[in-house]
């Protein structure tokens, strides 16, 4: 996908209209794993309307610096992505949410690392459908990172406790970890 | 005890969920799309006024050195420039002269076949207003000593000897203003 930086700079209706539903998309996907659940729906989208927003100002007006520094739609993805964190994190922090379900304590990586040079997304979803099916830990990966539903919604979905999902996801993201690691040291 | 927390753990696994290809499948809600555009809008005419501000400094800049510059242009005319001079560098009589009847000669930068008023007047006095003892009008370079006329209170027909003079050359009918008179003394015969 390749939207203008600059027609973006310069408020173009046409640009933002293609622009609108990707940005919607990346910053809906992260707050649907940081801000799990389905009572979340509502705050999800004031949260994304409002970092959107916080997007489209910064980029348009060239009053502040770091969005100057905006040169590619990749850069463009970044920065909404930081702002919708941002934005769950103060939300969080105002409601005093469980950590679990918000993932909230998330450590933020180094300004120059990006996921894709650590792991590859089709090599981690590929392992996620490899996990043990019994109990079934894709299903729950993917209804808590996919789907966007909540640790405690999957519990109550599943008739199971909470902390036994809490420690199927322990359980999977270090089979994943292994297998993933073991994949890049296979790499030429 | 507290949970096991496997998401604080695996931030960068989680990351790569987060961060995941675009399907652009995705629909905005017409109610954020609304207040997206006017969002968008409302920014376009944040920029535009930033921008007409900066013009509009700029502009007053701009009006403000033409002021400045009428102004200096007009300073410039108003103010009373010297007079137009000849131009003119006395080669002859020299500072001291025997001669009674001297040649009047001088260098210049004017054009050919200018004419100038060439006078003789005492040492003393304002050289706009001391009257002449001998004139020339409209003579070129050299002027030989009978071509200059003895005013009417003169009687004499050359000049004193060991008596100072000034000699005053200017642009023909441009008046005495227009020149620098030159110094010179006619000294007496036993001092040669």
């Amino acid at each position: 996908m390749n939207v203008s930086v600059q027609a973006l700079r310069t408020g173009d209706a046409a640009a933002w209209s293609a622009a609108y539903p990707l940005l919607w998309e990346a910053g809906m996907t992260l707050a649907r794993i940081r801000l799990a659940g389905g009572r979340f729906e509502p705050d999800r989208e004031d949260l994304e309307s409002t970092a959107l927003r916080q997007f489209m100002r910064g980029l348009i007006e060239g009053k502040v610096e770091s969005f100057n520094q905006i040169a590619t739609w990749d850069d463009c993805l970044g920065m909404t992505r930081h702002i919708v964190r941002s934005r769950i994190m103060d939300f969080l922090r105002a409601r005093e949410r469980s950590r679990e379900d918000a993932v909230e304590e998330l450590s933020e990586p180094p300004p120059d690392a990006t996921p894709e040079a650590r792991f590859n997304l089709t090599e981690l979803l590929t392992e996620v459908n490899r996990l043990e099916p019994n109990p079934p830990l894709p299903q729950v990966f993917r209804e808590r990172f996919i789907e966007g539903w909540s640790t405690d919604e999957i519990a109550s979905r599943r008739s199971i406790n909470r902390n036994t999902v809490l420690s199927h996801f322990a359980k999977g993201f270090r089979v994943l970890r292994e297998r993933l690691t073991h994949l890049e040291g296979a790499l030429p | 005890m507290n949970s096991p927390d496997p998401f604080r753990d695996n931030a960068d696994l989680i990351r790569a969920f987060e961060e995941r290809p675009l399907t652009g499948g995705v629909k905005v809600p017409d109610r954020v799309l609304f207040d997206l555009e006017e969002a968008r809008t409302q920014a376009r005419a944040a920029k535009q006024r930033r921008h007409s501000s900066f013009h509009i400094r700029h502009f007053r800049f701009l009006r403000l050195a033409a002021v400045l510059a009428l102004f200096t242009g007009l300073t410039w005319l108003l103010i009373p420039s010297a007079p137009a001079t000849a131009r003119v560098v006395i080669t002859s009589t020299g500072d001291e002269i025997t001669a009674t009847q001297p040649t009047i000669a001088w260098n210049s930068k004017d054009k050919p076949g200018q004419k100038y008023d060439v006078w003789i007047l005492p040492a003393a006095g304002d050289h706009l207003s001391a009257p002449a003892l001998f004139v020339a009008k409209s003579v070129t370079s050299p002027v030989s000593f009978d071509q200059l006329q003895p005013s009417k209170d003169h009687a004499e027909t050359a000049l004193q000897p060991d008596t100072d003079y000034r000699v005053l050359v200017c642009l023909a009918d441009a008046g005495r203003m227009a020149g620098v008179p030159i110094p010179f003394k006619v000294k007496t015969a036993q001092t040669r």
